[in-house]
């Protein structure tokens, strides 16, 4: 594997190594971009979150480290993506097919429509045995009903052979899971895997996803808009806004001590089993759509500290501590803070 | 079941709506019976007397739907034998060669749709759009004269009609009967699957592309699952099922057409039947095979809703 | 074209332009432009307006008398040349005078008759849809009915128990039998429409079932049955020549496309022009009026926006 860049190499200790990640869009309303300059590691076996309100790439980010964009939208060349050493940009069609369902998988947000509902489960999941071991058809099959037992359901011999619109949403999801993990893959990339669910459901898949992963030994990646599924499975966390990470630290600095004001207004937004708020708080006002984001900091028009500074020039990620950054001038004025005495909203 | 319900709410319609237009017609019906000289007289006083034709027009309806519930259409004019037996022979005929046509057409159809839509957006994606709309743009009449004149005469690789040789079918063993009616077959055959296999190859690229945005297509690929068994795997299991459904919903045109294709190539079937029966003006067949003609075209129908139902896991097992 | 993401998506919808409410002059002005701006729109347009100039200056166009049988012995069935372009036919009758006054049959038959059903399929839809559940289920039963009857067989039906028709006849007997796909269409787009915003605004300010189906809903259907209508016509072109091709058509010695072919259809071999060239020329119009019709659908579903 030749890399492309001199500078440009995988860090030593991380599974997978996102640099200057940009995805976009070509559309009729301009291009959106969608995903900009997006940087970050995960280590083998960690579990990191990733946080932000619908439309602000995480999705995108997520389908990226598979390469899974399609026309109209695209990766841009100058992103990098090592995982287990090669660039995942720069393989063959061939190859990133063989990384997909083998070695990084991805649970989907809609167990509703994720699985195919065409063919028996037992057969989707058997499916990716076969693409990618050549194995015959009984081993596959007999592979498959272990991973039903596995994710946790019962009869899985008999459940194997229904289709999709027999099962409940919660049954999907472990299908879904269970497909995702029948190959061992190193990283998981779990999109939302709980959002369509009942609450009950939500905490057994969550469960679930954190026993596997501790047997199984993987990387997660744990796309969420919920921080409160972020605080019970994530060790570490990034905050994606308007397709940038505008904050990335540790869960418990995180919640103890935020640093860009988006973050502080999800935790804001969050309910909590000991609050005596009477409402809850929401951040106002909306995401801009990805064709038109503002000059500056893309989250000023939203910012209760928003000074002119925000509107000049667009913020960095700036070192708070060697493991905490946010991407807000802020962090290198944080007199301001004071400033604003009573934040708006 | 509801479509069965269906079905014969429409045999019902059809039965009366042929009853209105005879006696809606101008002057009385079967007037012209008594200058007709291939009627007999005892056959016209046959007639009369079956069709109660002196009688109120009520009592005429009834009459006419019991005869028809019991399957009797009378006597045809022409042939001089029950409407029943000239019918009996000339479905079979239709059946061969609609349903040689829509099998064919169904699977190149769907074929060539799946392939396009794999290659969307190519040049070959765009030069067989462009067949397909200018095929399915061609009146089977106009497709049929110019295979005919093509193929039967310019190059007389096939046969110019019928449904086989008159002579030789009469010394032939049944096998050789058997090769010398697919014979026959090719053109008129060949007429219908390219007009159908264009609706349907237009109808399967439209449906995939409707299925490849599903959430379920992703997960295919995010398995690791090569694009061409994503598309010819995944998505196609789920696209041909509103495909079929199609092809119950065009029968109605598929029969029009083989009405045409009939005509041209004199199949002797139940177009060809229907076509000479109101050029001779033979009341009782025309009835006859207008009715038995619409329920054909019925259960066909019935039957692509049914396979549809069928091929759906969701329908069949909920 | 490959397909968007679910991200494109969302910004092709917001950036679809809803008409603006009562500007019809503006609306059709900026739909005629859009479709003129695609080639093989353009294309079809171009041909129709040729052939309705066509039809409408017949008798200026005509070398001869359509019916008139020039020479029955020296000019039977005479190939095309420079006296006769088209050639003659068994009766020593100038092919091309034939195709121009056949033209003025055809197009009127097949659009009139287009415009009876259109008329027809739109009021019983729009009554299907706003009469209530009973009377909904009643018509559509009916018309499901009708659909599942080949729509050939209805019209021989017809035509051979009456016998030759004139052309107003054969309008209407056409029209009659081409208006139930639009009825359902309309039915299904009234259903959906019923239930949005505006239609109950307008209920909640008072306006009467016939005030909102005529100003409110009817011009939110105009698209989808202007599209089915485009088609319509090329199918009406189909079927009148179908049926003067089986010898149920016009009367002789009118001329229309169908006649024509059907009058070659004995000499098939000895003279081809006789099927080539009205052949030719009812392909050609019908998809002449398909592209068109396949250039407003997707127009109708914004997917225009996709490919400029």
């Amino acid at each position: 594997m030749t890399s492309s860049g001199l500078t440009a190499t995988q860090s030593t200790d991380a599974l997978i190594d996102v640099q200057n990640l940009r995805v976009t869009f070509t559309t009729p309303a301009g291009l959106a971009r969608a995903v900009d300059t997006v940087s970050f590691r995960i280590a083998p076996g960690e579990t990191v979150g990733m946080v932000g309100e619908s439309g602000c790439g995480k999705t995108v980010t997520g389908l990226s480290l598979l390469r899974l964009i399609e026309p109209p939208g695209r990766i841009d060349p100058s992103s990098k993506i090592f995982f287990e050493g090669r660039d995942l940009l720069t393989l063959s069609e061939r190859d990133i097919r063989r990384v997909r369902g083998r070695r990084i998988a991805m649970v989907f947000q809609e167990p509703m429509t994720a699985l195919n509902p065409v063919f028996t489960v037992g057969d989707q999941i058997a499916e990716v045995v076969r693409v990618h071991e050549r194995a015959p058809r009984r081993a596959a099959w007999h592979r498959a009903v272990e991973m039903l037992e596995r994710v946790g359901i019962a009869s899985p011999a008999e459940r194997a052979k229904q289709y999709p619109h027999q099962l409940s949403g919660g049954m999907r999801q472990r299908v879904l899971i269970g497909m995702a993990l029948v190959m061992r893959p190193a990283l998981l990339i779990a999109d939302e895997p709980t959002t369509a669910l009942d609450v009950t459901v939500q905490a057994q898949i969550l469960e679930l996803l954190r026993e596997l992963q501790r047997d199984f030994g993987m990387a997660v990646l744990l796309i969420t808009h919920d921080l409160g599924v972020i605080a019970e499975t994530a060790s570490r966390v990034l905050v994606m806004y308007g397709g940038e990470i505008v904050e990335a630290t540790s869960v418990e600095r995180l919640f103890a001590n935020p640093q860009h004001p988006y973050t502080e207004g999800l935790l804001a937004a969050m309910p909590r089993v000991d609050d005596a708020r009477e409402r809850l708080t929401v951040i106002p006002g909306t995401v801009p759509p990805p064709t038109a984001w503002p000059s500056g900091c893309r989250f000023r028009d939203r910012c209760p500290y928003a000074w002119e500074r925000a509107e000049r020039e667009h913020p960095e990620l700036y070192a708070v501590e060697p493991e905490h950054a946010a991407r807000c001038f802020l962090v290198l004025e944080p007199e301001r803070r004071a400033l604003a005495a009573e934040p708006r909203a | 079941m509801r479509r069965t319900l269906g079905a014969i709410v429409i045999a019902f319609l059809v039965a009366t709506l042929s009853f209105v237009l005879v006696h809606a017609a101008p002057g009385a019906p079967f007037a012209a019976l008594r200058e007709d000289p291939r009627v007999t007289p005892e056959m016209a006083d046959r007639i009369r007397a079956q069709y109660g034709l002196d009688r109120p027009l009520g009592d005429q309806y009834l009459l006419y739907m019991g005869r028809l519930v019991r399957g009797d259409f009378g006597e045809s004019f022409q042939q001089r034998r029950p409407v029943r037996a000239v019918l009996a022979d000339a479905l079979p005929k239709t059946l061969l060669l609609m349903g040689t046509a829509i099998v064919v057409a169904f699977a190149l159809g769907v074929l060539l749709g799946a392939v396009q839509a794999y290659r969307r957006g190519s040049r070959f994606d765009a030069a067989m759009g462009h067949l397909s709309l200018t095929l399915a743009s061609i009146p089977e009449y106009l497709l049929a004269i110019a295979l005919l004149a093509l193929f039967a005469y310019r190059f007389p690789l096939f046969p110019t009609g019928g449904m086989a040789d008159a002579v030789l079918s009469r010394f032939n063993s049944p096998l050789q009967h058997a090769r010398d009616v697919a014979w026959h077959l090719v053109l008129p055959a060949t007429t219908l699957v390219l007009i159908i296999g264009a609706v349907v190859a237009r109808y399967q690229r439209a449906a995939l592309l409707d299925v490849l945005p599903e959430d379920f297509v992703r997960t295919a690929r995010a398995k690791g699952v090569s694009p061409r068994r994503v598309l010819f795997v995944h998505a196609l299991r789920n696209a041909m099922l509103p495909t079929v459904t199609l092809v119950g919903l065009v029968f109605p045109a598929l029969f029009g057409g083989a009405v045409f294709v009939e005509s041209v190539y004199s199949w002797p079937g139940m177009g060809r039947t229907i076509v000479d029966a109101l050029l001779a003006r033979d009341y009782p067949l025309i009835v006859g095979s207008v009715f038995v003609g619409s329920l054909f075209v019925v259960a066909g129908g019935l039957i692509a809703d049914l396979a549809a139902a069928v091929a759906d896991p969701r329908t069949r097992t909920a | 074209m490959a397909r968007p993401t679910p991200l494109a998506y969302d910004l092709l919808a917001a950036s679809r332009l809803d008409p603006p409410p009562g500007d019809v002059a503006a609306g059709t002005a900026l739909l005629v432009k859009t479709v003129w701006r695609h080639g093989t729109a353009r294309a079809g347009v171009s041909l129709i307006l040729a052939l309705l100039l066509v039809a409408l200056l017949a008798p200026w166009l005509a070398p001869y008398d359509p019916a008139a049988q020039l020479d029955i012995i020296a000019l039977k069935n005479q190939a095309p040349s420079m006296a006769h372009p088209f050639g003659t036919d068994v009766y020593g009758r100038d092919v091309l005078s034939r195709m121009i006054y056949g033209t003025r049959v055809s197009l009127s038959v097949a659009m009139l008759a287009m415009l009876l059903s259109t008329f027809i399929g739109t009021a019983y839809g729009l009554t299907a849809a706003l009469g209530g559940r009973a009377v909904d289920m009643v018509l559509m039963r009916g018309v499901d009915a009708l659909l599942s009857i080949p729509r050939i067989l209805l019209l021989l039906g017809v035509v051979a128990l009456w016998g030759t028709l004139s052309v107003g006849a054969l309008i209407v007997v056409i029209g009659l039998s081409g208006w139930f796909g639009a009825a359902r269409l309309v039915r299904t787009q009234v259903l959906t429409l019923r239930e949005r915003d505006f239609v109950t605004a307008a209920r909640g300010l008072g306006a009467g079932t016939v005030r909102v189906a005529v100003r409110h809903i009817l011009p939110h259907v105009a698209s989808p049955v202007l599209v089915a209508a485009t088609f319509g016509v090329g199918a009406a072109l189909v079927i009148e020549a179908g049926l003067s091709f089986l010898g149920f058509g016009v009367a002789e010695p009118q001329a229309s496309w169908g006649s024509i072919l059907r009058d070659g259809r004995e000499f098939l071999v000895s003279a081809w022009w006789l099927t080539f060239i009205p052949g030719a020329a009812l392909v050609i119009t019908v998809l002449g009026f398909n592209v068109i019709a396949d250039r407003l659908r997707d127009i109708a579903s914004g997917r225009h926006l996709l490919r400029p």
